[in-house]
């Protein structure tokens, strides 16, 4: 269907082509000039059937038809090629005359116009061609400017004067032929200039000429030799012309001045400009006042509504410049700047004098602070560069620094320690007998160190115990031990040489992130070495894997130097292995003995945290050597099976990051046994005994079946953990 | 004779003094943003093809024979005067009406507007400041006033529509600024009598 119809109509467009073909003229446009008449122009055809001097007839109508016949032409049309211009400007609605721009030099050029309505888009024809020539540049000397009207302004909305420039052309310079004129209203003629000012190029409109709200139009014209050429052409309002005459009469007088005499406030005043009619209201002006010191370049700026007005800060002491402008409201341009007014606000002389002390004074402070600086930078002495700069407190869980170890302030760690219940601070104070293990902390690079293995054991024994060796990759402990107690070393027993690094490692994770304290004291520096057992190795984990960096390396710095006396070319095939001893006596020199015990998997971590903790404790000896006690050892590992005897007493242990509960947990020791009497080696002595429990004064109660016999002397250095009781008060 | 604002409760007197500054202050904004919406027109939709203000001549208003200068203002009566404003704030209503509605059509700047809109606002604001004013000069109420009457033009193509509405806009900001001069004058003479 829509084929049909498509087809329909193509064959009926054909059809009225055909009838409208070629053959016949053809109307080409309908055009109007001035939209008052139009003209329609038609194109003959170039049948051969018309004879040369066929009439055509238009017809038309009002209505929509349009009937053409054959008439006699009397319109010829246009025909014939025009060269494409090389330059199209358009000029928007503008009059005469026009500048026109980068013409090159030396060139010639054609020029013509066609014009349209704005609205409509049409063009019309091109008018004749004006033939523009060039001259270069040394047959011209003074660029020609054309007269033109430079503007029009009403100081007081009453009269106005408008102004123009002549321009230099070489017709006009002879005589000023310029002759201005202007219209009022619509529809009005030109009037020339009621009053001519020619010494300055302007014409002057009085009131009688001047009405507001009324559009006006002005031309300047030539009347040379009739050529009557309009140079400029000008249309405005009057109230939008609006410019009136600067102030007048700027005066100031200083309002107060601050109390320290620096700055001052003034209030200036001035008078409005005597032409503006502001007493009756017909002009009402607003004022902007600009000031600005002597020698800076910015204006700051006010504005005002009445004819004085404050300006607050002015400093003293300086010179300042003050210059006022006004502006009809809601209308027109701000005035020409008035005159400049001058302001010096003397300062007082003690003011001067006080600010020149106090420059003073701040300079030589500024020095001795500088000169302080240089010399907290640059002095060797660590204390007081510490003084003047100490480190930054970094954030770690609560727990004991390994500064505070290093440094041995006791007090500060005893705190800590104290909130620990199992921690008696002051146990060891007064035990002039108890001599701590040094423990060291290893340098970053562990394999440089001695095993702990090593030096509990003494050399001889090193290379025989192969499951002491423990890969210690990145543990960084080293261990420092004192060859000479070597000899004294009665029990062998490295049941200590458990995996103690296999549980570090699990939870490696655990301990580490108590990012705080960390001690891995994998180094339990002795004094002895202990003589390994074999047969008792057997049993022991070799995978004494080492345990993470983290684990160590925050020990580090914890701990005091390594014991100058450790052999660090130690090397013992068993490695490098950590673990913990039970220390079963203390020797008066002041070597410790540790026990052979039970292998016990006590926890790395336990150890660590138990170690830091009396180690940091003690302070019998100010020295960096820092020792474990036995007692320590054994309380902490009471605790540790304590724990595990009673989990729910999670609560009284609660001993922060030392003690993982996790860790603890895993301590399969079976037992805790109290090291007997040390001096006999050979005799096996229970390491640990298990607390029965922990009652509500920190005491501890251990399980009475695994206690040795009460009737243990007290050795040196060496307590029953109910003997606390008779230390602690 | 003061005017009674609450008519419910405690008369409170307002001054004519204060009535006037109101007046004017309004007139003063209403002017403003008048310029500033020609102005923008201007710019943004002539896209700044100065129209020849010659063409732009034919405002409804002109039939209003006003005082053109300010012999010719101080010379009328203070009650024509008032009442001339008032009458050319009236005649404003509609134009402005169809502006802000040609202008809500089109896709024209918010602000142009924002502004009309705003205008109109004041305008309402201006006209009952100005009725209340002559309530209390010519002690009549409710008097009314004669409007002029504006024909909506012919809805034609954009392009005409645009110079339709520039000359609104030119016109109105003639306007404005007669109603600021005028009500200037007459806050002088009313206020001050002798002075001005």
């Amino acid at each position: 269907m829509a084929a049909l119809w498509v087809t329909w109509c193509s064959l009926a467009v054909l059809f009225i082509d055909s009838v409208y073909s070629s053959d016949g003229p053809t109307i080409t446009e309908c055009r109007s000039l001035e939209q008052e008449t139009f003209t329609c122009r038609w194109s003959e055809a170039n049948s051969q059937n018309l004879t040369q001097h066929s009439q055509f007839q238009l017809f038309y109508t009002n209505g929509p038809a349009l009937v053409v016949s054959l008439f006699h032409p009397t319109i010829c049309t246009e025909t014939g090629t025009v060269p494409f211009p090389s330059q199209i400007e358009t000029l928007p609605n503008q009059h005469p005359p026009q500048p026109l721009y980068n013409f090159t030099i030396g060139k010639e050029y054609e020029v013509r116009l066609r014009c349209s309505y704005p609205d409509t888009g049409n063009f019309s024809g091109f008018s004749n061609i004006l033939k523009v020539f060039l001259p270069t540049s040394q047959s011209v000397e003074v660029p020609l400017e054309r007269p033109r009207i430079t503007g029009c302004r009403s100081p007081e909305q009453e009269t106005f004067t408008c102004r123009w420039s002549v321009g230099n052309y070489q017709n006009l310079t002879e005589r000023r032929r310029l002759r201005f004129f202007y219209t009022k209203g619509n529809n009005a003629d030109w009037r020339e200039c009621p009053e001519y000012l020619h010494n300055e190029n302007s014409c002057y409109f009085n009131q009688t000429y001047t009405s507001i709200w009324i559009s006006y139009c002005v031309q300047l014209k030539s009347d040379f030799q009739e050529q009557n050429i309009t140079f400029d052409k000008h249309c405005f309002s009057i109230d939008n012309i609006v410019k009136p005459d600067p102030p007048i009469a700027l005066n100031w007088t200083l309002l107060n001045i601050s109390q320290s005499g620096l700055l001052a406030d003034i209030q200036v005043l001035w008078e409005a400009p005597p032409s503006a009619d502001i007493k009756n209201g017909w002009i009402s002006l607003k004022y902007e006042i600009q000031y600005k010191a002597g020698e800076s370049s910015h204006w700051d700026s006010v504005e005002a509504l009445s004819t004085s007005h404050p300006v607050y800060a002015l400093s003293t002491g300086k010179s300042y410049q003050i210059r006022l402008r006004c502006k009809q409201i809601a209308n027109g341009d701000f005035s020409e700047f008035s005159e400049l007014l001058h302001i010096f606000i003397p300062a007082a002389r003690n003011v001067e004098e006080a600010s020149l002390l106090f420059r003073l004074i701040l300079v030589f402070v500024l020095l001795g602070m500088s000169l302080m600086l240089l010399l907290i930078l640059f002095t060797k002495s660590q204390r007081l560069k510490l003084f003047f700069l100490p480190p930054v407190p970094v954030p770690k869980i609560n727990g004991i620094d390994p500064d505070l170890l290093k440094k041995g302030k006791i007090d500060e760690v005893n705190s800590i320690f104290a909130n620990h219940l199992s921690y008696k601070s002051d146990l060891y104070i007064d035990d002039p007998w108890v001599e701590f293990i040094d423990i060291d902390f290893d340098d970053p690079d562990g394999k440089a160190e001695v095993a702990d293995t090593d030096r509990l054991l003494g050399q001889d024994h090193l290379k025989s115990n192969k499951c002491l060796s423990v890969k210690d990759d990145d543990s960084g402990r080293d261990s420092c031990y004192e060859p000479d107690v070597s000899d004294e070393v009665t029990t062998g027993k490295h049941s200590e040489f458990s995996s103690f690094q296999l549980e570090a490692s699990e939870r490696k994770e655990d301990v580490k992130s108590d990012n705080g304290v960390p001690l891995d004291i994998s180094g339990a520096d002795a004094k002895w070495s202990p003589q390994p057992n074999s047969e008792e190795c057997d049993g022991s984990k070799s995978q004494l894997v080492t345990t993470d960096k983290g684990l160590s390396t925050v020990t580090k710095h914890g701990l005091s130097q390594p014991a100058p006396h450790s052999p660090p070319g130690n090397q013992s095939s068993f490695g490098k292995m950590d673990f913990y001893a039970q220390v079963s006596d203390i020797t008066p020199t002041g070597g410790v003995l540790l026990s052979p015990g039970q292998q016990n998997k006590l926890q790395v971590s336990l150890a660590k945290d138990t170690s830091p903790g009396p180690k940091a404790d003690q302070k019998t000896k100010p020295s960096d050597n820092a020792y474990t006690s036995e007692v320590d050892a054994m309380q902490l590992c009471a605790i540790s099976s304590g724990k595990l005897g009673l989990p729910d007493t999670g609560e009284d242990l609660n001993l922060s990051s030392y003690f993982t509960t996790e860790g603890l947990a895993s301590v399969t020791v079976g037992s805790c046994k109290q090291t007997g009497n040390s001096r006999q080696p050979t005799n096996p002595v229970p390491d640990y005994t298990s607390i029965h429990m922990v009652d509500s004064q920190q005491s501890l109660l251990l399980n009475p079946n695994v206690l040795p016999s009460k009737n243990q002397p007290i050795q040196a250095g060496y307590l029953m953990p109910e003997q606390l009781g008779n230390v602690v008060p | 004779m003061p005017i009674c604002v609450n008519q419910h409760g405690a008369c409170q007197t307002i001054s004519i003094g204060e009535l006037f500054d109101r007046a004017v202050e309004i007139s003063d904004q209403i002017h403003t943003l008048s310029t500033d919406v020609l102005n923008e027109f201007n710019q943004r939709l002539i896209q700044g093809k100065h129209l020849n203000l010659s063409i732009v001549n034919s405002c409804h208003t002109s039939s209003i024979m006003t005082p053109q200068n300010k012999e010719d203002a101080l010379n009328t009566s203070r009650e024509h005067l008032l009442n001339l404003a008032v009458v050319i704030l009236r005649s404003w209503r509609d134009p402005l009406q169809y502006a802000i509605s040609r202008f809500s059509d089109n896709t024209i700047t918010s602000s142009i507007l924002i502004k009309s809109m705003k205008i109109a606002k004041q305008m309402k604001q201006l006209a009952k400041g100005l009725s209340k004013i002559s309530e209390q000069v010519t002690q009549q109420s409710g008097a009314v006033q004669q409007t002029l009457q504006w024909v909506q033009p012919l809805s034609e193509d954009g392009g005409s529509i645009m110079l339709h509405l520039y000359n609104l806009l030119h016109c109105f900001r003639r306007d404005t600024n007669k109603i600021d001069s005028y009500l200037k004058l007459l806050k002088c003479r009313f206020t001050q009598q002798s002075n001005c």
